[in-house]
């Protein structure tokens, strides 16, 4: 006897907004007991127990179903992407500025927000905490890590034909 | 086999093959036609996918008039998410990392086998900060929530309600901007 099951597509979006809802709920309770400290981390965490847990109860009731597992996976993926843009945009956050800073500024004002290597240094540190890059003698060498990540990049860019990246 | 066969029934699961079919001829078409070459393609390859969509609609909208079934749009409904995701959660967001990953560009100048001195790099992309300062203050105006008057920038209406938006999720969510 198969594991997989065929359900209407209303119950199988039924099934997977119920799960999708239940999932946000208890994140919104992680994150208000632990803060914006590794939310991506916390998140994608949460989504993989999440769909393990729907996984495991549709094999338990031999009942797995494609259609079910990929709306809830999106939904929770669209729901992450939604989140991480909201904390991390800059569009946001230089909107955010201008309205506590009255609602005018010149553009030299956003500087504040997004200027000079503020950026640029604060995702140099990310790189290097990953370990794309180490440093030594005062120069910053690309790792075995780094070049894997490049490699796949520009696979990536030859197949999709993106010429002009950066 | 069960493991393909979503709904049980021929009409319904055809409703989310063709949507993953056109969605693969999009694909097709967009490597075809060199869409994503150039320095600006998001815009194109939206605006092609959007056909493709519409396409979709109209096979779609000719089975529901052919057998109408709360089933049938129900797979409808499906396929019209199954074709959107794929399009804006998956594709488009190997196309940025792929495009305009700013921590990817950092990691490829250091590709150099010599590596390269942590304040040339950093020279090399202070100029970035300006041009990606300007192209979202660009973007504000563009979508309305920011007007320039004389240099200056004016919050508007829309603007004041997104941030407000924006700032009441992230209280409920105990979440603070990074």
């Amino acid at each position: 006897m198969s594991i997989f099951a065929a359900i209407s597509p209303s119950k199988a979006m039924l099934i997977s907004v119920c799960w999708f809802s239940a999932g946000v709920m208890i994140h919104l309770i992680i994150c208000r007991l632990t803060g914006t400290q590794k939310y991506m981390v916390k998140g994608l965490a949460f989504g993989l127990l999440l769909m393990l847990c729907l996984l495991a109860s549709q094999a338990y009731l031999r009942s797995i179903n494609i259609a079910v597992l990929y709306y809830t996976f999106t939904l929770w993926l669209a729901y992450m992407m939604f989140f991480v843009n909201l904390l991390n945009s800059v569009t946001l956050k230089m909107l955010d500025f201008l309205n506590r800073k009255g609602g005018t500024l010149n553009a030299k004002d956003f500087s504040v927000i997004f200027g000079g290597n503020m950026g640029i240094n604060s995702r140099l540190k990310a790189i290097k905490r990953n370990g794309f890059l180490d440093e030594n003698a005062g120069r910053l060498h690309i790792t075995r890590k780094g070049k894997l990540l490049t490699s796949i990049i520009r696979l990536l860019r030859r197949v999709i034909g993106i010429t002009e990246a950066g | 086999m069960a493991m393909l066969d979503f709904f049980g029934n021929a009409a319904c699961n055809f409703m989310i093959y063709s949507s993953f079919f056109i969605f693969i001829v999009f694909l097709a078409f967009m490597r075809i036609m060199n869409m994503a070459a150039g320095k600006t393609c998001h815009a194109k390859l939206n605006k092609a996918n959007f056909y493709f969509l519409l396409a979709y609609i109209a096979i779609g909208l000719t089975c529901l008039c052919r057998s109408f079934s709360w089933h049938l749009a129900a797979a409808f409904a499906g396929g019209i998410f199954l074709f959107i995701t794929l399009q804006q959660i998956y594709f488009m967001a190997l196309v940025g990392l792929a495009k305009k990953s700013v921590s990817v560009t950092i990691v490829e100048a250091a590709e150099d086998s010599n590596g390269i001195e942590e304040n040339k790099l950093t020279e090399k992309f202070s100029g970035n900060a300006d041009a990606v300062r300007l192209n979202r203050l660009e973007q504000m105006k563009f979508l309305g929530l920011a007007t320039e008057q004389k240099g200056k920038y004016i919050i508007t209406g829309r603007g004041k309600f997104f941030n407000a938006l924006g700032n009441i999720i992230l209280k409920i969510w105990g979440l603070e901007r990074l």
